[in-house]
C-alpha cells in the first residue's frame, strides 16, 4: 500500500519535473513548436495522474482539497520519510 | 504568487541519522551558496529585467530554488532527526542544537546566520545575470564538495540531483544573457540604458491624492497616492482605486 | 504567437535553426517518437553548440542549446535533467580530478 502510493507520486514527480525543465527551455526558446508539444503532452498526462492519485491519498494542493474533515492537514508531509 | 504542492521535487529517504554531516549539509540551506541565496536573488532581480525572458527565466528558476531550498531542510531535518542531544554535542552540532533543538535554521556550515549581503542585486541586468551566472557554477561546486564528503546512497542521491540542476540552470542563465545582450546591443553602447530624465511619469494625473466632497471610501480600501477621486464616488472595502478604474466609473 | 514564424528584432541575430526546434535529423527521427528510449544513441548524437555569430569584446557568452531527444521521465528525474546534452554526473571521467 505505502509501496504503490510512492510509486504513484514518483511518477507524478517526474511528469512534474519533465514540465518544469521544458518551462524553462521554452523560457529561453519561446518559438520552439515541438518543445511546446512534448511540453503540453506531458501535462496533459501529470493531469491524470495527479487527480488518481488525490482521489486515491489526499490532495497535493491546498485548492484540490475537498472532503470533510479538511484533508489538507493529513501527514504525511514531504519532509517526512 | 506561489502555490505550495505536497510533495519534494525529488524524494529524500534518508535511513542513517549522520548529525556531523547535517552540520555541512546546512551551508545549502543558509550559507552563501546556498538555495535560500538563490531564490531570494532571482526573485529580487527579476523587477527590473528588461526582456520578458529574463524575467521569465529569473521567475521560474527562483521558483525552484525555493523548491530545492525545501529539499535541502528535509536531508538536514532527517539526518538529524531523533539523534540524542549528547550526539550531537559530540558531533559538533552543540551551539545549534542549544539555539534551535531540531529546528532548521540558516545558517552556514560554521554557524554563521544567513545574511542579505550573500545576495547582489544590481538592477543593471548584464551585471545581474552575469552574478547568476556565478551563482549557480558556486552552488554546484559546494554539492561537489558535498558528495566528496560522504559515502551514504541515501544522501548522495538528492545532492547529485541538485548538482545537475546547478549545470542546467547555468545553461538558462547563459542562454538569457545572450538575449539581453542582443536586446541591449541594438545601439553601440556598451550596455544600453533607458534615460529616466526622459522617459513620462508613470500617470498623467497630479501626485497629491485629490478626494472631492461627499466620497466615502471604505476602511480597508487602497487608493494610490495618484489616484484622482472624485465626487461622490462609493469605494468598499479591499477596493484597489487605479487611475484607469477611475476614469471608468468617471 | 503560436504557429507563426514571425521573429522579434532581439532574436534576429540569433541563428534561426536554435528556433526552428531540432536539426533536421533530429527532427525526423523525433517526428516518429516524443522521447527517445536509446540512451546511448541521445549521448552519441551530442550536439554540438552553434558558433557564436557577432561576438563582441567583453561580453560572455553561452551557446544555445538545440532540443535532441529527450530521456524518459523517470531516467530524467534520476539523473537530475531530462536532456542528455546537459547531463553531466559528477566524478565521470576519473582521468580529470584536482587532487590527481
Amino acid at each position: 500500500m505505502h509501496d504503490a502510493r510512492e510509486k504513484m507520486l514518483r511518477e507524478i514527480q517526474a511528469l512534474e519535473f519533465m514540465e518544469v525543465e521544458l518551462n524553462l527551455y521554452l523560457n529561453t526558446h519561446p518559438y520552439d513548436q515541438q518543445a511546446l508539444m512534448i511540453f503540453m503532452n506531458t501535462a496533459r498526462q501529470q493531469k491524470m495522474l495527479r487527480d488518481n492519485y488525490e482521489r486515491m491519498y489526499g490532495p497535493l494542493t491546498a485548492s484540490s482539497s475537498n472532503s470533510f474533515p479538511w484533508p489538507w492537514i493529513e501527514s504525511p508531509w514531504p519532509w517526512e520519510a | 504568487m506561489w502555490v505550495y504542492e505536497k510533495k519534494l521535487q525529488y524524494p529524500v529517504k534518508i535511513k542513517n541519522c549522520n548529525p556531523r554531516l547535517a552540520k555541512y549539509i546546512i551551508t545549502q540551506y543558509g550559507g552563501p551558496d546556498g538555495e535560500l541565496a538563490a531564490s531570494l536573488r532571482y526573485l529580487s532581480q527579476r523587477y527590473s529585467m528588461p526582456t520578458e525572458v529574463a524575467k521569465a527565466t529569473l521567475n521560474d528558476i527562483g521558483t525552484e530554488e525555493l523548491a530545492h531550498l525545501e529539499i535541502v531542510g528535509t536531508i538536514v531535518y532527517q539526518l538529524t532527526k531523533g539523534v540524542p542531544p549528547q550526539i550531537l554535542e559530540k558531533e559538533g552540532l552543540g551551539g545549534y542544537y542549544a539555539d534551535h533543538d531540531r529546528g532548521i535554521y540558516p545558517v552556514n556550515g560554521d554557524g554563521v546566520p544567513f545574511t542579505a549581503a550573500y545576495i547582489g542585486v544590481k538592477g543593471d541586468p548584464i551585471a545581474d545575470l552575469v552574478e547568476d551566472l556565478a551563482a549557480e557554477q558556486k552552488a554546484r561546486a559546494t554539492y561537489e564538495g558535498l558528495i566528496n564528503m560522504t559515502d551514504d546512497p541515501d544522501v548522495i542521491d538528492p545532492l547529485r540531483f541538485l548538482r545537475e540542476r546547478e549545470v542546467v540552470h547555468f545553461q538558462r542563465f547563459g542562454e538569457a544573457l545572450r538575449i539581453v545582450q542582443e536586446k541591449l546591443n541594438e545601439r553601440p553602447f556598451y550596455v544600453k540604458k533607458p534615460d529616466y530624465a526622459k522617459e513620462k511619469p508613470l500617470s498623467n494625473v497630479s501626485p497629491a491624492a485629490n478626494i472631492g466632497p461627499g466620497s466615502n471610501v471604505g476602511p480597508a480600501s487602497n487608493v494610490s497616492p495618484a489616484a484622482n477621486v472624485g465626487p461622490m464616488t462609493n469605494v468598499g472595502p479591499f477596493s484597489n482605486v487605479s487611475p484607469a478604474a477611475e476614469k471608468k466609473k468617471k | 504567437m503560436f504557429g507563426t514564424n514571425i521573429m522579434p528584432e532581439a532574436y534576429a541575430n540569433i541563428p534561426s535553426e536554435v528556433f526552428a526546434g531540432s536539426k533536421a535529423k533530429e527532427k525526423a527521427a523525433a517526428a516518429q517518437k516524443i522521447s527517445c528510449h536509446d540512451f546511448d544513441m541521445c549521448k552519441l548524437q551530442y550536439y554540438d553548440p552553434q558558433p557564436i555569430v557577432g561576438a563582441r569584446l567583453a561580453h560572455a557568452y553561452v551557446p544555445f542549446q538545440c532540443l535532441c531527444c529527450l530521456y524518459p521521465p523517470l531516467l530524467g528525474l534520476k539523473q537530475g535533467t531530462i536532456f542528455p546534452e546537459l547531463d553531466r554526473p559528477y566524478g565521470a571521467d576519473p582521468a580529470y580530478s584536482y587532487d590527481g
